[in-house]
């Protein structure tokens, strides 16, 4: 048993180690190309980079989301990261949750994307989803964000929270819980500034 | 009799009060035209002394005057410009991934990333030609934009100017992710199925396929995609005909262009 723990701690670290040397290779590779004039070469290696960079805040995030969501426990298998340097996406992290009768949630991150500086602009507008019964204002931290209920007969009841931060869009999706207290009591173990900070 | 006399003194009264009322004013309007030429003398007596003093003096005072309570702009020196460092930027980003202070690593990258940028849109604009079709290169508007990051790219935009108010904008786009899809879309069956407008059609150009457009308020315009998130646009003012503006673009290598870009 202890050899499986230490073997797993070590594979961590190679896989860490493997990712940091990625991206020092892409800084070597920028300069050397810029260096002997391949300017083109040395703008990939910076693309390339800044995904690398993307990915270990990734990382980070992932490290910092809560294990679980109330009763719900988070399928780590499930946990996904993606980048991309386009800067459309930007970084994307996901988590998902699952638990009993059905009851599952996720956490999605968007982070450092300008297409989503719009979006937010309007979200964080305080009078935005006043007309609808559905929709509710919230804070989440120091955040505003917006809480919507979907319920229909057919269909389990979800909640959906988006808080936005800058040019980045967090997302908390929820369904099987009816109270919406509870719903906010999960809500607020999301460590918000601490993300915040990260994805910045 | 009575009554009437009395309505008489009224109009008497209100008629000499009128009279005082409009005396007084143009009795306070003459004073005060007065003493505005009276500080007008005084103050420009001190200013005409003090320029001849000091000759680079400005009239502050009175520009603030005219403005009211804002004080104008005047045309400054600008921002100071720092040369761009890309390989101290290329250090500074590695420093700090390794620091694992990520977004700091990000901020140099990024950076890097625009100063390169920079530089390609650079040397390519020395690889267009510096005439067209009689019409000269106007240095002045040369212009290289770049956003660092792909969803806008890098955008290299040069202008010619010539006789009869003929004029040529070349645009190109690189590395944009916009660019890519309206590319896409653009020469896709898709869009020549869709529209049966009369003022474009599909062109080859330089072995590329193309669309050129016309409105008689834009005149004539060239979209050639290439590679894999790039455009070329063309756009000519006050061109005679299409033979005359396709002549001009011919004067545009897209291989170059393309080579340039790395693409």
């Amino acid at each position: 048993m202890k050899s499986t723990i230490l073997t797993f701690v070590i594979a961590c670290f190679v896989i860490v180690g493997v990712k940091a040397q990625d991206a020092g290779l892409q800084f070597d590779e920028a300069r050397n190309a810029y260096k002997s004039g391949d300017l083109n070469n040395s703008r990939f290696a910076l693309q390339q980079a800044l995904n690398e960079i993307d990915h270990a805040i990734g990382q980070e995030v992932i490290k910092i989301l809560p294990k679980t969501m109330g009763e719900m426990i988070a399928t780590d298998s499930d946990t996904e990261m993606t980048t991309a340097n386009l800067g459309i996406a930007g970084l994307s992290v996901i988590r998902s949750y699952k638990g009993e009768n059905e009851t599952t949630a996720s956490i999605q991150i968007i982070g450092d994307s300008p297409l989503l500086a719009g979006v937010n602009a309007i979200l964080s507008i305080p009078f935005f989803g006043g007309g609808d019964p559905n929709q509710k204002r919230i804070k989440l931290g120091s955040y505003k964000g917006l809480l919507q209920k979907s319920a229909s007969d057919t269909e389990l009841i979800s909640w959906d929270i988006q808080v936005p931060f800058q040019s980045s869009l967090l997302t908390f999706h929820c369904v099987g819980i009816s109270d919406e207290k509870a719903v906010m009591e999960m809500v607020n173990t999301i460590p918000i500034e601490k993300i915040a900070k990260l994805v910045q | 009799m009575r009554t009437i006399k009395y309505l008489f003194l009224l109009v008497v009264f209100v008629f000499s009060a009128s009279i005082s009322y409009s005396q007084g004013r143009l009795i306070r309007k003459i004073q005060e035209k007065a003493e505005d030429k009276a500080i007008e003398e005084i103050f420009k007596d001190k200013k005409t002394k003090k320029k001849e003093q000091y000759p680079d003096y400005q009239d502050t005072e009175s520009d603030y005057d005219k403005s009211g309570s804002s004080r104008q702009q005047r045309k400054s020196g600008g921002l100071s410009k720092t040369a761009p460092d890309v390989l101290q930027n290329i250090a500074d980003a590695e420093s700090a991934f390794k620091d694992s202070k990520y977004s700091e690593s990000k901020t140099y990258v990024r950076q890097a990333l625009w100063d390169i940028e920079l530089e390609i849109g650079r040397k390519l604009l020395n690889s267009l030609p510096e005439s067209v079709e009689g019409l000269k290169f106007i240095k002045e508007d040369d212009r290289v934009t770049s956003s660092g990051i792909g969803f806008v790219g890098l955008l290299i935009e040069r202008v010619y100017q010539g006789k009869d108010d003929m004029q040529l904008n070349c645009t190109i786009g690189n590395d944009s992710a916009i660019l890519g899809l309206a590319g896409t879309y653009m020469m896709g069956d898709l869009y020549k199925s869709s529209t049966d407008e009369t003022n474009q059609k599909t062109i080859r150009f330089q072995d590329h396929r193309a669309k050129i457009e016309y409105y008689d308020s834009e005149g004539y315009k060239l979209n050639v995609p290439f590679g894999q998130s790039s455009v070329f646009v063309l756009q000519g003012v006050n061109f005679d005909s299409e033979e005359h503006f396709m002549r001009a673009a011919d004067n545009f290598d897209i291989e170059t262009i393309k080579k340039e870009l790395g693409e």
